[in-house]
């Protein structure tokens, strides 16, 4: 079973993103910081995540820090979705190991080339 | 409504209400870290989730700009001051009015983007540091001047002067539109403006044209302008009497920086020009200073070549690295006999731009290249330049490394097999994982054998057409609905795969209000049904001669008795809200209002979370904003005052709420001037409301009680807060109406209590029956003390009137009968002892003659209408069990009949 976990402590944007995901055929998990979604990653297996950055408790950085240092968890595809446009936070995402950094909003044609391609 | 939108209003309302706390918060505590951060983390969230919505770009800018400034403030580049916290709260009820709007329309209203832009202009204005980063972001704004039409009529001269003296780039244009009538309410605007600090420039205009003829000395014809670099605070000080007829712009220094002049005909200052430029290049101020002068010597003092030659002058006096970059498009004036500002450093902002933009572009060329065929391999390719760049970025700690190799390995792996390209995939297995530059190497090489593909095989590359193509991009708002789910291939294996969603447990219910009303009206209804069950056990046992039937009855009324009050307080508690909701609203009040009459004051909230009946509460806010701004505005004194009185600066106001078992208390308490017991007495006594008499004898909380009376106020000055004919009286008859009762407590200088009581909820009430001329009536039980049986003879007559004596209190006693006109009792004459409501009242007792007690009962009030509404004697009619009406007596209309 296929499942992508979205991270983001804006109820409007998961319900967004989920429901884009959802309309692909594929089930979604939502997690609203880091740490929850740390503790929804040590219990289930994803096959991608979209993160969002600035959150509270843990912050998507913090969280690909984490993830990136254990073992179960360290390869698993992360999208990076956030409102700054600067190339420094590209930089940082790239930093902790995302794999692709988008601007929000994401486009429904993006969720699809991304879950098309790496959903599998 | 789209469900998207839904949501989405839902949590902006949430998150702006809490900004909205944490602003006053971080007013009281500006080092809290924490509140800043929740508040930054806010306005984030809010404009990430409004970006969803293309439609509402004013919204997700204008809360940008609001984000810009408190991450400045959370990062400590610049100190939040109330000036900020003044537009951002605005900005919170602006977001509220268009939430509001979008509820309705599912659309925000045209004028958003004006709105917008002036909300982004004013955050946009604090952040002054980063004025480089506001102009390259914003350039078409910054590049609009402040519209102040007057600005433009200075003399060039005059411009000057104001551009030599000001200290400070950002400066304020004052706009006086004095009163007509200023003279006669002691206004002096000369003198106003004149003193003005930090004045630069100041002049008179008048405010039209006038006929000689018509003039009239007492009126003021004109309107007064003023240019100072003094703190926008300190200005608004100056003008905090006039206020309403100022207005206060702030404009840069570098609007008013441009010649005027007669352009001459022959360029007399060819030779100057080039010298000029070539100094300019050189650095070398002082040497076009001299030149400067020996230029003016040739030139007319009303040319335009003069007035460049002077502003360079003036430049270079100032001699400020701000300004100096203007002397060069001085030096083109002269030469061009045009004047531009346009400096070159253009360049520099197209390569920031580009910069930021570049994450954008990426998305664009997504889309665009999504109306090309071959979408997802097209995008296999952004997915490897990602990985490219990622991998090519150093790790933020070398511990990271593996994972980051192995998730992009991961990311290329699945893209190929995704493609059908498993060929290549074994050939990414075979690479050595520690050496990240091979991976590099071979995932630029298979971007590129891609990049042929792609061109090779279009227009339908085998392995791209078992996937979902793609159709016309989605449409605008409609994204999610539009988004291909027609089964194809792999897309039915993955929609065969999803399970429904787990539905979560609903723990709370969002009902309508009105059907909550109507469960009470229809709860209160067989409150009173039930009551006809003991008439019937009566009437069973006393005609049908049943006693068996009787007990029955009487034992299913006490049943269906105890299910109907619990269901009644069950009904009841559903409508109980907390207090909050109106109290919540007061820290912003407070603080607005402090600020405008320059006071300090502290508001504390106590028991915001006792409940009442929601109609109660809603009917309060009105009662407690006036209550409140009178203590604001004529409770506590401005800081001087206080300090002189040994009190500390900051004032406070209290609301409290105490709940006690069927009413809950309410008090605005302040510790500031108090209420003038002599002055109340005196405007009550010139008013007629107590006599001569009175004015001697009557107690100083008795006559407080006064300062509820209609048209009595005994503030002296009428402030644009309060004191505008809406008095305490208002606030009474507010109150009374949701059934509650109000008292002042005053201690002069030490301050003043209002103190509200009112009825938990409104619903139901109970009342006590009383019979008199074979009549019944109801007496309201709360305000009925005690009811006692007096033997005949006690009663005495005290001054005419008959009196008895209850536990060493004199207490009147009046003839229910008499009040109400109606037929002498028998009872009365007939028996020994006479049975007597003791009434208590505002602290006035008195006995009501009755008949005959019966029991209490609950009932439904309602009030009399059409015609019958005129007795205001009553305060309303129920239905009795057996059918009959029972009128209720009003004990605050019947003081006045006795």
């Amino acid at each position: 079973m296929k499942k992508v976990l979205i991270v983001d402590d804006a109820v409007t944007v998961r319900k967004y993103e989920r429901q884009m995901v959802e309309n692909l055929g594929i089930e979604t998990d939502e997690a609203i910081n880091g740490l929850e979604a740390l503790e929804k990653l040590m219990q289930q297996k994803y096959d991608l995540l979209l993160v969002d950055i600035n959150m509270p408790k843990m912050t998507g950085y913090e969280l690909l820090e984490e993830m990136r240092k254990i073992p179960e968890l360290k390869h698993i595809p992360v999208v990076m979705i956030s409102t700054e446009a600067e190339k420094k936070d590209k930089i940082n995402a790239y930093k902790v190991g995302a794999n692709f950094y988008v601007v929000k909003p994401i486009r429904p044609e993006t969720i699809k080339c991304l879950i098309n391609l790496l959903v599998i | 409504m789209d469900e998207l939108l839904k949501q989405f209003i839902d949590e902006a309302r949430d998150l702006v209400e809490q900004a909205g706390k944490d602003f006053l918060k971080v007013e009281e505590h500006p080092e809290d870290t924490e509140i800043l951060n929740s508040l930054f983390r806010a306005m984030h969230t809010l404009k990430g989730s409004s970006g969803i919505f293309e439609f509402l770009a004013p919204l997700t800018e204008s809360v940008h700009a609001a984000e810009d400034v408190l991450d400045a403030v959370r990062s400590g580049d610049m100190k939040l001051t109330s000036d900020m916290v003044d537009v951002l709260l605005d900005l919170l009820d602006q977001i509220n009015v268009w939430l509001d709007e979008l509820e309705e329309s599912e659309n925000i209203s045209p004028d958003a983007e004006e709105v917008a832009k002036e909300y982004k202009e004013r955050l946009r204005g604090f952040l002054k540091d980063n004025i480089a980063q506001e102009e390259t972001e914003e350039k078409s704004e910054s590049d609009k001047p402040v519209d102040i039409p007057w600005l433009k009529e200075i003399q060039d001269g005059e411009r000057r002067e104001i551009f030599k003296r000001a200290d400070t780039d950002e400066i304020y244009a004052i706009t006086y539109l004095a009163d007509e009538n200023c003279f006669f309410t002691g206004d002096d605007p000369l003198l106003t403006i004149k003193n003005t600090p930090s004045l630069l420039w100041c002049g008179v205009k008048f405010k039209e044209k006038i006929d000689p003829d018509e003039f009239d000395p007492f009126i003021n014809q004109l309107n007064f302008m003023a240019i100072s670099c003094a703190p926008l605070e300190e200005l608004k000080e100056h003008y905090q009497y006039v206020e309403d007829q100022i207005k206060i712009e702030s404009f840069s220094l570098d609007e008013i920086i441009y010649p005027a002049g007669e352009i001459l005909e022959e360029n007399l200052l060819e030779s100057f020009v080039e010298e000029a430029k070539n100094k300019l290049q050189a650095g070398d101020l002082d040497a076009i200073s001299s030149q400067i002068k020996v230029a003016l010597e040739i030139v007319s003092s009303e040319s335009f070549a003069y007035s460049c030659l002077k502003w360079m002058q003036a430049i270079i006096e100032k001699n400020d690295d701000k300004y100096n970059k203007y002397i060069s498009c001085f030096i083109d004036a002269i030469n061009t006999n045009e004047f531009s500002k346009e400096i070159k450093d253009i360049e520099v902002e197209v390569e920031e731009t580009s910069e930021v933009t570049e994450a954008e572009e990426q998305e664009e060329s997504t889309k665009t290249r999504a109306e090309v065929d071959p979408q997802d391999l097209s995008f296999v390719r952004k997915l490897l330049d990602s990985q490219i760049e990622m991998l090519n970025t150093p790790p933020l700690n070398p511990e990271l490394e593996e994972g980051r190799v192995l998730s992009a390995i991961e990311v290329v792996k699945r893209s190929l097999i995704s493609l059908g390209k498993e060929d290549l995939v074994s050939e990414i297995d075979e690479i050595d994982v520690s050496d990240t530059k091979e991976i590099i190497a071979k995932f630029t090489q298979i971007k590129d054998f891609l990049k042929g593909v792609e061109g090779v095989e279009e227009p339908a590359p085998q392995a791209v057409t078992s996937k979902t193509t793609y159709e016309e991009p989605a449409k605008e708002h409609d994204h999610i609905k539009d988004v291909d789910l027609k089964p194809k291939d792999t897309a039915v294996e993955k929609v065969q795969k999803v399970k429904p969603h787990p539905k979560t447990e609903i723990k709370v219910l969002k009902v309508d209000q009105h059907r909550i009303d109507s469960l009470m009206e229809l709860v209160s209804e067989l409150v009173v049904a039930k009551n006809s069950l003991p008439y019937l056990a009566k009437k069973a046992e006393e005609i049908f001669g049943s006693k068996e039937l009787s007990k029955e009855l009487k034992f299913q009324y006490a049943t269906i008795n105890r299910i109907c009050e619990d269901l009644q307080n069950e009904v009841m508690q559903i409508r109980m809200v907390p207090l909050s909701h109106v109290f919540q609203r007061f820290p912003r009040l407070v603080r607005d209002l402090s600020r405008k009459l320059n006071k300090k004051i502290e508001l504390v909230l106590e028991g915001e979370d006792t409940k009442a009946d929601k109609t109660v509460v809603e009917d309060l806010a009105e009662p407690l904003v006036h209550l409140i701004r009178n203590s604001i505005d004529h409770g506590i004194e401005p800081p001087d005052e206080r300090k002189s009185l040994g009190k500390p600066e900051k004032g406070t106001i209290t609301l409290r709420a105490i709940p006690l078992e069927d009413q809950v208390i309410i008090e605005v308490i302040d510790d500031g001037k108090g209420i003038d017991v002599e002055k109340v007495k005196q405007k009550a006594y010139e008013k007629g409301l107590i006599t001569e008499e009175e004015l001697d004898t009557i107690s100083d909380h008795d006559a407080l009680q006064y300062i509820f009376a209609p048209g009595l106020s005994t503030a002296e000055k009428i402030s644009d807060l309060s004191g505008r004919g809406v008095g305490m009286d208002v606030v009474k008859n507010m109150v009374e109406n949701v059934g509650g009762t109000i008292a002042v407590f005053s201690e002069k200088f030490k301050g003043t209590t209002v103190r509200i009581n009112l009825p938990l909820s409104m619903a139901v009430t109970r009342i006590l029956m009383v019979e008199v001329s074979k009549e019944l009536f109801g007496f309201p039980i709360e305000n009925v003390a005690e009811t006692v049986k007096i033997p005949k003879d006690d009663i005495k007559f005290i001054k005419n009137k008959e009196t008895i004596v209850l536990r060493d209190r004199l207490i009147p006693i009046y003839r229910l009968n008499n009040i109400l006109g109606l037929d002498l009792s028998e009872h009365n004459t007939d028996d020994e002892e006479v049975a007597i409501l003791i009434m208590q009242l505002k602290n006035t007792e008195f006995g009501i003659v009755v008949d005959k007690f019966h029991e209490g009962i609950d009932i439904v009030l309602k009030p009399l209408e059409g015609i019958m509404s005129r007795y205001t004697l009553y305060s309303g009619a129920t239905l009795l069990g057996d059918g009959r009406v029972l009128l209720v007596i009003n004990p605050k209309e019947l003081v006045k009949w006795l």
